[in-house]
């Protein structure tokens, strides 16, 4: 072989070389590989995110309406609170007014109860209490 | 003459009043009304009741003004009566089987030991509406409300005309009516006593109602707050003639505790008409009766 074949035939091994270093380089399998291997983990956060996402949105639907409810209970008790006290209020009136009643009777001397045994039929029994 | 009776503070309440028109009318149904609402305060069987919750919490602020002065008044009578009455006796009865309404108490049956103790501090402050108990100390009104209330309901009725309230036999009694004077039946061994009473209040306290058994042996709620049990005097019942339905049932109380020789010189010292009926068959009056 003539050395300018030789040369050409080493230029071409040379570069037979490189470009074969380069496609391996590159490694196209590799993710290819990886890809396929990624992608049951990579849905099934998705889909576990997805369902986060739904069950928060339902618990804080849960949370809106008790609120709601709670607001609503809120308001009728204290109406209620509002209704008891006035009742109170009238009560402590009534009987303040009887007691007044009362006080002006006991401010009245007291005289001792006169009692005697009588023949007449009882109009009502007294019995142990 | 008018007459309403009803249910009321865990008896029957029997209401005369010598008037007739439609006031009168009105008058024992505000009476009727009033009791029914004393009872939602005062009585120990209602968990709702300001008595139940002072107590459950042994203190209340905010006390209703009849609670406080029922308080104060049965304070005044366990001094009076050198602790033979005692508000503080609600341990004791439910100790003795009384921890329901009387209806509801099983007449016999099996329970723990008889007793419990009696007697502690209760403080007062009527401005601020405020009644504090010992630690462990509740109250029982029982025994002295059913004749406050009486007093209560008859002074309401006499804004229209003689009027007696019976409440469970602690009677009231104001003004006279037409016949001259209220004929009170009273029970004795030897058939019923008949006293005129012209005013104030007459009651009676005995072992011979409110008694039930338990563990073979009777038991009944006249507490003696010494023991912290049944009193086991030589009385079966008294009924005493005072002031007012209160003080009559207070020293009914009291007397009965006492036994008959220190009742008959109890009630002569204080010139209180009673009727004293012993556990042996014997009726003895005094102050003034006799």
């Amino acid at each position: 072989m003539t050395s300018p074949a030789r040369l050409y035939v080493l230029v071409v091994a040379v570069l037979v070389f490189f470009l074969s270093w380069a496609a391996i380089a590159a490694n196209p399998w590799a993710a290819e590989a990886e890809s396929a291997s990624a992608d049951p983990r990579l849905a099934a956060l998705a889909a576990r995110e997805q369902r986060l996402q739904e069950r928060a949105s339902e618990v804080q639907r849960i949370l809106d309406q008790r609120w709601a409810d709670h607001r609503v209970a809120l308001a009728k008790r204290k109406r209620e609170i509002a209704a008891a006290r006035k009742a109170h209020a009238k009560d402590v009136r009534a009987a303040e007014r009887l007691q007044a009643e009362l006080d002006a009777q006991t401010s009245e001397p007291v005289a001792p109860p006169t009692v005697r045994v009588v023949t007449l039929p009882p109009v009502t029994q007294s019995r142990s209490s | 003459m008018q007459r309403h009776v009803f249910p009321a503070l865990g008896t029957t309440v029997d209401c005369l009043v010598a008037a007739d028109g439609a006031e009168a009318a009105r008058a024992l149904l505000d009476v009727e009304a009033e009791l029914a609402r004393l009872e939602a305060l005062l009585s120990r069987f209602r968990p709702g009741s300001q008595l139940s919750e002072l107590n459950r919490a042994g203190q209340l602020d905010g006390a209703a003004p009849e609670l406080v002065e029922l308080v104060e008044a049965a304070l005044v009578a366990r001094e009076e009566t050198g602790g033979r009455f005692d508000p503080t006796v609600h341990d004791a009865l439910v100790a003795a089987g009384y921890d329901r309404t009387f209806d509801e108490v099983a007449p016999d049956g099996a329970s723990g030991p008889a007793g419990a103790p009696c007697g502690g501090p209760v403080e007062v402050d009527r401005a601020a509406g405020r009644i504090a108990l010992a630690p462990g100390s509740r109250l029982d009104l029982g025994g002295i409300a059913k004749g406050w209330a009486a007093d209560r309901a008859c002074a309401h009725l006499a804004r229209v005309g003689p009027s007696l309230v019976n409440a469970g036999g602690d009677l009231a009694a104001r003004g006279r009516p037409p016949e001259g004077t209220w004929p009170v039946g009273v029970d004795t061994p030897g058939g019923e006593l008949v006293l005129g009473l012209d005013g104030g209040g007459l009651a009676t306290s005995g072992r011979d109602r409110r008694r039930w058994r338990r563990d073979g042996a009777e038991r009944h709620h006249l507490i003696d707050p010494a023991t912290g049990r049944p009193g086991e005097g030589d009385l079966e019942r008294v009924t005493v003639v005072a002031e007012s339905a209160a003080r009559a049932e207070v020293w009914a109380k009291a007397l009965f505790l006492a036994g008959e020789r220190d009742a008959a010189a109890e009630a002569d010292r204080r010139g209180l008409a009673c009727v004293l009926v012993t556990r042996d068959g014997r009726t003895v009056l005094t102050g003034g009766l006799a």
